[in-house]
């Protein structure tokens, strides 16, 4: 039996993978896109998927305004329902503290010409009449949406096939193949195809799969984890976060928001609270002190949900790179093997613009300007070294 | 006062209507024992019924005094108790 | 809220398996405290009349041993929380239960689980009608209830637990007919000639159901329910060893209740949540928890397991199992006395020889192969969420290969059952579609809650339901 072959091969059938997928095979490679599980069954599978610009990174506004623009589009693009929702981002203030932080995000939000506004208590209860909580303010964001993230994933992945791409989940790479410093296949298991580029977006495993070329990622696996309620008749209009508060992700978060199918999904993470370096596979239970906080502040928002039902928890692995922003582009050393990883736990954000660069790169355009901050290369010999 | 051997009647409300159960019925049984088999609707607007019968499938849920989404196959009836099922 | 509760053995399910346990490491002196979900302690095998005052004359023994076993647990001092469910499990055998909507914190030195099975059924067109249940679901509406759920009921699927059911339904006065999907072989029957100590309990059961009139019949499965508002008829076929229907055999049957099931499917939920290994035996109810067989060990540090949930293996087994998971449990804690090695040494005994007849029922009902085409296109698989076959038939084309992956793309076992009715379809579904193996396919996960927890009840903020 003779190998088959294609242009590209990726990694990590996540959101990213498949939207990358996604976009070589409509740039006209042919394409086959692996995954060890299941399609978005990692932390895609595990993401609240909100696609947004707010409050979400301070030098990346323009790409994740191109990024919210293309998701707008892209049932009709992609002939797909997948719940998009542009039902509109607030972000409670608790603190006194945190009103600073939040005019700070509104003022430079409005430099780019983004729509938002801080709401005082009653402007608030207009949006969101349930939302009861003393809060002492929130901001607004009118355009952020949410899609569904499995079928989002799907939309991708079917588009992707439609166009030829050739889709292996349950289908490990246990071997990254290389000639004179240039990719030449990849093995996973029994599948054993050629390829001269090799896209991996494994996410938390993006390390791993680099190793198998001999180089190594600055990126480790961050615990995520969610829980949803049984569905209910709809109460909570739009994203509902926290403020960013001083201290960072680090400090904690919460984010609530009512899926399609009128489950709540809710999180809270307090400051030193989750924070489990252990590997994406070892450790997928739900942490009790998470309920315990994520029920605290969901029902000191929304006192009216306290007979709703708990039905479902699940826990994911996110990927952390020291510097919060992906990894995008060719890994020096090896010809062909590029990356695609670093979510964050905000992979939905990006995803779209990401394979688009990738898409450009494999097609022959050497300079992505886009891509220039999210280089590897970033991090100088440390993510080059073979291991 | 009841007999020795007979089963106190209980006397509950299910849409309104009065029911005549035994004491040690459950709601689900109780409708059951007078041929009421349709608990609520499904997704898809089909009647549904008793399934399991121990709690595990939720296809017989109900509301009780006001509280919703009870299993019926769990909750003992009992005097004055107000059912109302989801058929619309 | 009522605070921590501390004891040495917490014993998850109050069936044979559990009362045995409970009783077991109770007489070496450890606190002991089983937490069921039922108001009677019993399980589905012990199940208890739910009428007030002493039990009926007519009670069955596995009634009067129930009622028997949980009163001596209780004199010996085994704290018993009815209407109380472990909706989670944590690090340190630190249990969450969901008593009547209050909620409890329970650690345990030792764990014993033994949450048992739930009846295992297949979608086919028409299971969503009122009037078609699970076997169990008629057999709890006759024994707890005194109800018949029919005039004429058909009882169908497979295993022996058909014949129990169907001959209570038979006594409650229903006309009942079985339809058992197995077709013995002469092979089969050679070997339960092994086993004489059971031709007794076998001859007795079948000689009644032909004293009541219950017709039996072999090889044959329902393939549709029919009825407007409620179930009015059966439509069943005559199929070969795998399971593939043979042309030319349709029957109609009037009935107004069907109870079905393919045997059990084990709750190993709470161990799974809990990180115990299980393997998968599709003939023994799917996964099942691997134990050290002398002492009921699972791979988790002081966590045992008895019962179904190691395997379905029947009342016997589960309560040996019990015994020496009580037993080993407490005396990992220091408890002992003189008897208990001998009697540990018994129960293995015991259980070692109930274990062969189990196996050889496990292997005489294995489900056939064609059952996963049961449900036809529109059929809904997953009844909370209303998803049919067409549409997981769609997301495994796009790429879906395991329940777990159908599930994200469809709901398919999303709702309010967390796939406990549709999981095992769902699997035999996509293993059919895509040649693989029910090991990978089954592969829902287990995630808190166990069971839906409102969530004043997390928050330790609701009163009690009124019971």
């Amino acid at each position: 039996m003779s190998t088959p072959a294609f242009d590209a091969v990726v990694v990590g059938a996540g959101i990213v993978g498949c939207a990358t997928a996604y976009e070589l095979a409509r740039a006209g490679l042919s394409v086959a896109l692996l995954d060890k599980g299941d399609i978005g069954g990692a932390v895609t599978g595990g993401s609240l998927a909100c696609v947004g610009t707010h409050m979400i990174s301070r030098d990346e506004i323009p790409l994740l305004m191109r990024s919210c623009q293309r998701w707008s589009g892209l049932e009709n693009e992609l002939d797909f329902d997948f719940e998009y929702n542009a039902c509109g981002q607030m972000r409670f203030v608790r603190a006194p503290a945190d009103l600073e932080v939040a005019r700070g995000w509104l003022a430079l939000e409005a430099g780019f010409g983004l729509e938002g506004a801080l709401l005082d208590p009653a402007a608030v209860r207009g949006i969101a009449p349930a939302l009861r909580g003393p809060v002492l303010a929130a901001t607004w964001s009118p355009r952020d949406a949410t899609v569904n993230p499995f079928l989002a994933c799907r939309a991708f992945v079917e588009a992707a096939q439609r166009l030829g791409c050739r889709v292996h989940p349950g289908t490990g790479v246990t071997a990254i193949h290389t000639q004179a410093g240039r990719i030449t296949g990849v093995t996973a298991g029994a599948l054993r195809i050629a390829t001269k580029y090799i896209v991996n977006a494994a996410g938390p495993w993006a390390d791993a799969v680099a190793r198998l070329a001999g180089c190594a990622l600055p990126i480790a696996p961050r615990k995520a984890q969610c829980l949803a309620t049984t569905a209910v008749a709809p109460i909570i209009p739009c994203v509902v976060g926290a403020c960013e508060s001083a201290g960072g992700v680090e400090a904690g978060y919460t984010q609530i928001q009512q899926a399609a199918h009128g489950q709540i999904l809710f999180n809270t993470v307090l400051a030193g609270g989750v924070r489990t370096e252990a590997r994406p596979e070892d450790d997928l239970a739900v942490d009790r002190q998470f309920v315990l906080d994520s029920v605290e502040t969901l029902l000191w928002l929304f006192p009216d949900l306290r007979n709703v039902t708990l039905l479902r928890s699940w826990c994911a692995y996110e990927a952390v790179t020291p510097d919060d922003h992906f990894l995008i582009g060719p890994v020096d050393g090896v010809d062909g093997l590029l990356v695609a990883a670093g979510d964050g736990g905000t992979g939905f954000n990006r995803a779209p613009m990401i394979g688009e660069m990738i898409a450009q790169w494999a097609s022959g355009n050497r300079a992505v300007p886009a891509m220039t901050p999210y280089l590897p290369s970033r991090f100088g010999t440390e993510a080059r070294v073979a291991a | 006062m009841t007999a020795p051997g007979a089963v106190a009647p209980v006397r509950f409300t299910v849409d309104g209507a009065e029911v005549v159960g035994k004491a040690g019925d459950s709601v689900a049984s109780a409708l059951l024992a007078q041929g009421m088999r349709i608990l609520r609707r499904g997704p898809g607007g089909e009647p549904r019924g008793l399934f399991c019968g121990i709690g595990v499938c939720f296809d017989c849920l109900v509301t009780v005094d006001g509280c919703a989404d009870r299993r019926a196959c769990l909750v003992p009836i009992r005097d004055g108790m107000v059912v109302e099922r989801r058929l619309g | 809220m009522s605070g921590l509760h501390e004891v040495d053995v917490a014993i998850v399910g109050a069936g044979p398996a559990g009362l045995a346990a409970a009783i077991a490491a109770r007489s070496l002196g450890a606190s002991v405290l089983v937490i069921d979900e039922y108001s009677a302690a019993g399980g589905q095998y012990h199940r208890q009349s739910a009428r007030p005052g002493p039990p009926a004359s007519d009670a069955t023994q596995a009634e009067r041993q129930g009622r028997a076993l949980a009163s001596r647990a209780r004199e010996a001092g085994v704290a018993f929380w009815a209407d109380a469910y472990v909706w989670a499990a944590f690090a340190n055998a630190m249990l969450a239960v969901d008593q009547a909507g209050m909620r409890r914190d329970v650690r345990a030195r030792s764990l014993v689980v033994s949450t048992g099975a739930h009846d295992r059924v297949m979608p086919f067109p028409g299971w969503t009608l009122p009037g078609v249940m699970t076997v169990g679901a008629a057999q709890a509406l006759v024994k707890a209830h005194a109800v018949v759920p029919g005039q004429r009921i058909v009882v169908a699927g497979s295993g022996p637990f058909l014949l129990v059911v169907a001959e209570g339904l038979a006594k409650a006065g229903a006309a009942v007919e079985i339809l058992e999907a197995a077709r013995f072989r002469a092979s089969v029957l050679a070997t339960f000639l092994r086993f004489p100590n059971r031709w007794g309990e076998l001859l007795g059961l079948l000689r009644t159901l032909r004293a009541r009139g219950v017709g039996l019949t072999l090889g044959r499965v329902v393939m549709r329910a029919e009825g407007q508002d409620g179930l009015q008829g059966v439509v069943s076929q005559a199929v070969d060893a795998r399971g593939t229907p043979i042309a030319g055999t349709v029957l109609r049957h009037d009935a107004d209740a069907l109870a079905i099931a393919y045997g059990f499917r084990t709750q190993v939920d709470l161990a799974r949540m809990l990180g115990c290994r299980t393997r998968y035996d599709d003939a023994a109810g799917g996964h099942a928890v691997i134990v050290d067989a002398d002492t009921g060990r699972t791979s988790q540090a002081e966590i045992y397991a008895a019962g179904e949930v190691t395997g379905v293996g029947g009342h016997e087994v589960a309560a040996l199992e019990g015994t020496i998971a009580g037993l080993s449990a407490a005396m990992s804690l220091g408890y002992t006395s003189p008897a208990a090695l001998s009697r540990l040494a018994a129960a293995r005994r015991g259980r070692a020889k109930a274990q062969r007849f189990a196996d050889v029922v496990a292997a005489t009902f294995a489900p056939s192969r064609d059952l996963a085409l049961l449900p036809a296109a529109e059929t809904i698989v997953c009844r909370c969420e209303g998803v049919t076959r067409d549409s997981i038939d769609r997301a495994i084309a796009a790429g879906a290969t395991t329940a777990s992956a159908v599930k994200r793309w469809t709901r398919c076992g999303m709702g309010r059952c967390q796939g406990r009715m549709c999981g095992w379809g769902l699997a035999r579904l996509v293993a059919a579609r895509t040649h693989s193996p029910m090991a990978l396919a089954d592969n829902l996960t287990a995630r808190l809650p166990l069971k839906p927890v409102s969530l004043g009840t997390i928050a330790g903020s609701n009163p009690p339901l009124v019971k």
